[in-house]
């Protein structure tokens, strides 16, 4: 579905990204983890074109992501829902516009299949009751339900979630990770999520790929993943007391 | 585009490289301008076609006009009696007070008027756009809404556009009665001159071509303000800091563009 | 990145660098160069007038051609004999001969402007460097005046020139009182009598008939001068005789003869009237000079002139013999008396001369007599 070959990402005079390359099946949730700063947000940010690799190129089903422009471009971007870390919601619509703004500004629904649509949306992330809040009125957990809202309203094939669970109470961020989940399970949505949260990424993820120094060092299922031996991984596995046997623990 | 990643990623190996790349960027900045104007500009037609664009316009209108009215009338009011002040001292000396009412009202439409509002319009809501759309592309909400396939342009902007192009002239020519209406106040009250000589004197000497060139300027001032706040707002970079340089330089950047552009428009309808 | 593979930004480039040269050049033509019309299009040439004085005129002053704004002086050089005025103007005015370029003041409070005039003749070659007129600069000259004015009134001056203007104005008092008076020759000019007047014009249409009758030989004189052999033969042959008497004179023969030669004065007169005698005759001849009223229209004169001058022949002719008295020449009894007494002294000279010659006997004629 997604398919890095050989990217390449010089940001600030070093190379963010260093001839990565990892296919991302249709179906799978695809957690990208590892240290801060280490580009797992700007890998995310390739697969929509946020960012233009320096070299290589990125593949999204048949269209090089990394080529395209225009209408072109957002055709492309269409199939894809982005959930960034604050949710990006604008601040001056209600949550429920918000949700609404791609379905009013990209597609010709009524205002009645689009009330209906909306309201489908908030109950699928839990927030039927906040509709007509505004993002200033609700909590960092909610704004991140309600950006998922918007993300998943025009029932994208993927979608990407930028630190989903950052910033929230272990709580909240088990219910986000249900959230993605399901979702998955529902729509059948491919899903890549960049987390440092690497329990939560243990829980949900089909595999889950290890980025330091601009390259995955281990794209492996869960189970694999805690058993593997690759430094790297180690480390940042003990650094959050995960031994080889998982969560099995907890 | 409007979210951008650097196009130099690499440091220059020479100082001379970094000057060139400096020029170059300087370039590309300016021209990032011109076309986002442009752009903003184009989409004003199909933004009122569009009805809930144009709700979005008339509210902008009313965020940036109607309530930017209070600031313009004391400005406009004060603007209007300094110059009448000034200028009936000056007219006292040969016995013509009479004269301060074509000289407030010439230079208001002419002058005052425009330059007046674009600058108040230029620190009020050219700072606040710059802000907004400053702290929206930090948030990643620019980024979001490009993800989304809705152009910040014409979503953001247009409206923005819309709204400053009709409303600084009806602003500048709100400044001006005003201003006149101050400049007669001056002159009633510390000059010793009649309102109906002065309004009449005023009028007499008031041309349509002072009006509509007045009119006109403002016009390319709200272009100005809302082209270079909105620019700087979609190229803010580094969280809050950056808002906030990004809203003092859409501040200043306006500033001296008004000036030079006010002055050429001036020369160029005025002839020698 | 290189910026070439970056079109975006590459495009954006040239967009800025081309809103960067429109920018430019707008400041370039508004703020640098003047005398453009940016709007217009009407591009304007530059003109130079040398003049020997502005009077004022400052850069950036109007050029008005037929009461309209064309141009501006751009330009005011200082030279050797003037000031080189430098405008820029609609380049369609066409100077011709006969053009005036002057310097006017727009209003009390100052302002000056060009003021141009085509001219009519032929067009002046462009590129001659045309002229400017000096400006009559009125509130420099009445200053002047005033400030003469206040010379005058302070110091001496004014006790100078009251004490002239007096003086004057006696003088002018005297003579107008004179001419009131009709005293003097245009107090007679300006007296009622008008015979001077009347004399005079009569005097020349007299003159002018005269002149014209001469010529035409219709009066007396013109009969004189034109043949007439009887006059003339007569006139001749008194005139002989005449010769004969002077010659006689002339030797100191005779009493009239020493009388003479002993009284220069007398003599010298009559050699001016002789002469004044030959000058009159001559301008007769020419048909010049004035011989008043005495030339008229009829032959009165003429025959009267022919008779005296028979008479004169015949008075000569006995004064060559001899006879006859000139008692009765005059009339007045004075003149009789005197002419009495002088004859007693003069038949004295004559009986010392009296078988000499025939001008012994001339001279008694002369002195009354015998």
């Amino acid at each position: 579905m997604i398919r890095f070959d050989h990217v390449t990402k010089q940001l600030g005079g070093r190379n963010v990204l260093d001839d990565l390359s990892c296919d991302i099946n249709k179906g799978e949730i695809f957690a990208i983890v590892g240290p801060s700063g280490t580009g797992k947000s700007v890998t995310l940010k390739h697969m929509v074109r946020l960012l233009t690799p320096t070299s290589g190129a990125v593949w999204v089903g048949d269209v090089e992501m990394s080529a395209v422009n225009g209408d072109e471009l957002a055709r492309a971007r269409e199939r894809f829902g982005y959930l960034f870390q604050g949710g990006a919601l604008l601040g001056w619509m209600t949550v429920a516009e918000n949700i609404a703004l791609p379905l009013r500004e990209r597609t010709r629904m009524t205002e009645d299949e689009i009330e209906e649509r909306v309201m489908q949306v908030l109950s699928a992330v839990g927030m039927e009751q906040d509709g007509d809040k505004y993002p200033s009125e609700i909590s960092g957990g909610m704004q991140k339900r309600a950006g998922l809202a918007r993300a998943i309203i025009r029932e994208p094939e993927i979608v990407l979630y930028d630190e989903p669970t950052s910033g929230l109470d272990p709580v909240t961020a088990r219910t986000i990770d249900q959230l993605i989940r399901r979702l998955n399970e529902e729509l059948g949505i491919t899903s890549v999520v960049v987390t440092h949260d690497l329990q939560g990424a243990l829980l949900i993820a089909d595999r889950i790929a290890m980025l330091t120094g601009g390259r995955f060092v281990e794209v492996s299922p869960p189970k694999t993943f805690v058993a593997t031996d690759q430094p790297d991984v180690r480390k940042f596995l003990d650094a959050q007391f995960i031994s080889k046997k998982g969560l099995e623990g907890f | 585009m409007i979210t951008r990643e650097p196009v130099y990623t690499d440091a220059p190996a020479t100082a001379w490289e970094g000057l060139w790349r400096m020029v170059l960027m300087g370039l590309a900045d300016v021209g990032r301008l011109g076309v986002l104007t442009m752009q903003a500009l184009a989409g004003i037609p199909a933004m009122l076609f569009s009805r809930r664009q144009r709700r979005e316009w008339v509210r902008q209108m009313y965020q940036m006009g109607i309530k930017s009215l209070p600031i313009i009338s004391v400005v406009g009011m004060f603007t209007g009696m300094i110059l009448g002040l000034q200028v009936g001292l000056e007219l006292r000396r040969f016995n013509q007070e009479i004269y301060i009412g074509p000289a407030v009202m010439v230079s208001m439409l002419r002058e005052m008027g425009p330059f007046m509002s674009a600058l108040i319009l230029a620190a009020c809501v050219g700072s606040s756009m710059a802000a907004q759309i400053g702290t929206m592309t930090v948030n990643d909400e620019i980024a979001a809404l490009e993800i989304m396939s809705i152009d910040p342009v014409r979503f953001l902007m247009t409206p923005r556009m819309a709204a400053m192009v009709v409303m600084t002239p009806l602003l500048s020519f709100y400044t001006c009665v005003l201003g006149v209406i101050g400049g007669g106040i001056v002159g009633l009250t510390q000059l010793n001159v009649a309102w109906d000589k002065y309004m009449t004197m005023a009028m007499d000497f008031a041309r349509m071509r002072d009006l509509y060139v007045g009119l006109f300027k403002a016009m390319v001032f709200g272009i100005i303000i809302t082209g270079v706040s909105c620019y700087e707002g979609f190229t803010t970079r580094q969280g809050a800091v950056g808002v906030g340089q990004a809203t003092r330089r859409s501040v200043i950047t306006s500033f001296l563009l008004v000036l030079v552009v006010g002055y050429i428009i001036t020369r160029m309808f005025y002839d020698l | 990145m290189s910026l070439k593979k970056n079109r975006e930004v590459f495009s954006e480039v040239i967009v800025g660098l081309f809103m960067v040269a429109v920018l430019g050049l707008l400041v370039y033509f508004t703020i640098i160069i003047s005398g453009i019309d940016v709007l217009g299009g009407k591009s304007k040439v530059p003109v130079t007038v040398l003049f020997h004085d502005v009077g004022g005129l400052k850069v950036r002053d109007s050029v008005v051609l037929r009461g309209m704004t064309i141009g501006s002086v751009s330009e005011l050089d200082l030279e050797n004999s003037g000031v080189r005025v430098t405008m820029m103007i609609q380049g369609d005015v066409r100077f011709r001969e006969g053009y005036r370029i002057t310097v006017n003041s727009g209003s009390l409070l100052g302002g000056n402007y060009l003021l141009i005039e085509e001219g009519t003749g032929d067009e002046v070659p462009p590129g001659t460097d045309l002229r400017g007129e000096t400006p009559t600069d009125w509130m420099r000259d009445l200053g002047e005046i005033v400030a003469n004015l206040r010379d005058a009134t302070e110091g001496n001056h004014i006790k100078n020139i009251l004490t002239n203007l007096d003086a004057a104005v006696v003088s002018i008092k005297v003579a107008v009182e004179r001419v009131e008076r009709g005293e003097g020759t245009l107090g007679k000019l300006f007296s009622d009598d008008m015979t001077l007047y009347n004399d005079l014009s009569n005097a020349v249409a007299s003159l002018r008939s005269v002149a014209v009758k001469v010529d035409t030989g219709e009066n007396s004189l013109g009969r004189l001068l034109n043949d007439d052999g009887n006059v003339y033969t007569n006139l001749s042959a008194s005139i002989a005789n005449l010769k004969s008497i002077s010659d006689r004179l002339e030797k100191g023969e005779g009493t009239l003869g020493r009388l003479l030669s002993s009284d220069d004065t007398i003599y010298a007169d009559l050699q001016v009237a002789v002469e004044n005698l030959k000058k009159v005759s001559e301008r007769l001849e020419s048909g010049e000079g004035s011989l008043a009223k005495l030339l008229k229209d009829d032959n009165a004169v003429y025959n009267d002139l022919q008779a005296t001058v028979a008479n004169l022949k015949e008075v000569t002719d006995r004064l060559v013999q001899g006879e006859g008295t000139l008692g009765k020449l005059s009339k007045e009894d004075e003149l009789y008396t005197d002419v009495q007494g002088l004859i007693k002294d003069v038949r004295q000279t004559v009986d010392n001369f009296r078988d000499t010659t025939p001008i012994s006997a001339f001279a008694s004629l002369i002195m009354g007599g015998l």
